[in-house]
């Protein structure tokens, strides 16, 4: 087997089929051997046989017609057979590659779908994310807040990433509140609860990086005197219509209250036609921060001092621009 | 010993279907047979036939048919060239001529036959007492 050869047959193989032989080279074949059955068969009547009898012996004296034309046959294939061969070897190992790569592809996702537990918001299944958040919430005097916006936000880590989700409640006729199902005790997890009602201080309590179950959260929130802020053109004209959210503030102490801006949308209130909003949730001279969308826009947070008990506070979408 | 077969013979074998047949001392006759016949120029395969009959007086009688399998087959190899052309008969007859690779086959073959006799002539030579020591 030398490279010529090799080479030889391939160029053979790849322009003619497999079964090109029935109808070209075994055409010719048919030719060179009925040329030497005739001339046979010519010298044999030479020597004074009949012309059945001549090719008769001349038959007798070619051998097996079949044989040799299997033999011829043999011989013109036996080079596309090695190419046949590898031809149909290659294609094989090549569906069973496409085969193998499909099946590495999808097994990962089958083995995903089949040991699937069903996951709860955490991250981990709901046997695990067992923790609620459980409050109170009342005023200076022990006076139950109901109706107050209770939100919580929860971080975890599970397996394959971060995860934040955002709860909201309203408080009861006794001021509780309770969320349940929202953290993992025996993963680590944050939290952040946030309480946002009429005329109250915004207020809210942070856990940094714990395990367990949480104590029960006990608000205590004092009384604010409100102000309005009113939205205009830059021009004077009112704007109705833009959405505000009390977003933090920081108290006396230097702690800072506030609103995680996903769970926020049940406390967004709007400006009416006077293009006017109360904000009723901070202190006169506090530093606070309102999330502000004018129609159209994207949202943006606006800080400002609060002003005196019924003071109005103007805003235009040109100043402060976020 | 136990005869070993090489990886690139096993691949031959399977890949082409084919053993070596180079050895085979019939096939290795025929084709020296054939190749000499052509040294004097192109021959059709009657033509062939009929030279290795008269050459041999008759001695040699293969069976004609079986001369087509090897002239393809050489032809394959590069021995031989063939090419159509019309006979004395006025008929289309297919003409194989002998390549320079086939000549140095030939000297190959015919070297190879000379070792052979000669080493079967040694031994048919050879006195009893010789052979038996």
């Amino acid at each position: 087997m030398n490279l010529k050869f090799l080479l030889q047959t391939l160029r053979q193989y790849l322009r003619m089929p497999w079964t090109a032989y029935a109808s070209d080279a075994g055409d010719e074949l048919r030719q060179e051997l009925e040329f030497h059955l005739m001339s046979s068969a010519h010298d044999h009547q030479r020597t004074g046989l009949s012309i059945e009898e001549s090719h008769k012996a001349a038959l007798a004296r070619f051998g097996d017609l079949n044989n040799v034309l299997r033999g011829c046959s043999d011989v013109f294939t036996s080079g596309q057979l090695f190419w046949h061969r590898a031809h149909l070897l290659t294609t094989m190992a090549l569906v069973f590659f496409v085969g193998w790569l499909f099946v590495r592809a999808t097994q990962p996702q089958m083995i995903q779908t089949q040991n699937q537990i069903p996951e709860a918001a955490t991250g981990y299944s709901f046997e695990e994310s067992a923790g609620d958040i459980l409050g109170s919430v009342k005023g200076l005097e022990g006076e139950a807040v109901s109706q107050a916006n209770v939100i919580a936000v929860v971080k975890t880590w599970p397996p394959g990433g971060f995860r934040q989700q955002s709860y909201m409640t309203t408080t009861d006729a006794d001021g509780s509140f309770c969320i349940e199902d929202v953290y993992p005790p025996d993963h680590k997890y944050e939290t952040q609860v946030s309480v946002v009602a009429e005329g109250r201080l915004l207020t809210s309590r942070y856990t940094s990086m714990t395990t367990g179950y949480l104590e029960n959260h006990q608000f205590e929130l004092a009384p604010t005197n409100p102000f309005a802020i009113r939205f205009e053109t830059d021009g004077g004209e009112p704007l109705q219509n833009v959405a505000v959210f009390p977003s933090a503030r920081i108290d006396q102490q230097g702690n800072r209250h506030q609103v995680y801006f996903l769970g926020s949308e049940p406390i967004v209130i709007h400006s009416d036609e006077h293009g006017q909003i109360p904000i009723t949730q901070f202190l006169p001279g506090e530093e606070v921060a309102v999330a502000v969308q004018f129609p159209g826009k994207s949202w943006q947070v606006r800080e400002l001092v609060v002003p005196a008990a019924n003071q109005v506070v103007v805003m235009t979408p040109s100043t402060f621009d976020f | 010993m136990t005869p070993r077969l090489s990886w690139g013979k096993l691949v031959w074998i399977v890949m082409a279907g084919k053993t070596n047949k180079k050895s085979d001392l019939l096939q290795g006759t025929l084709d020296m047979l054939i190749l000499k016949s052509l040294i004097g120029g192109a021959r059709h395969g009657y033509g062939v036939a009929k030279w290795i009959q008269a050459t041999t007086e008759d001695a040699l009688r293969i069976e004609e048919g079986s001369l087509y399998p090897a002239l393809h087959r050489m032809q394959k190899q590069g021995w031989l060239s063939s090419e159509w052309g019309l006979s004395d008969s006025n008929r289309k007859a297919k003409y194989y001529k002998l390549t320079r690779t086939g000549r140095a086959q030939l000297k190959r073959e015919v070297s190879s036959w000379e070792q052979m006799v000669s080493a079967i002539g040694l031994v048919l030579n050879a006195k009893m007492n010789e052979v038996t020591q």
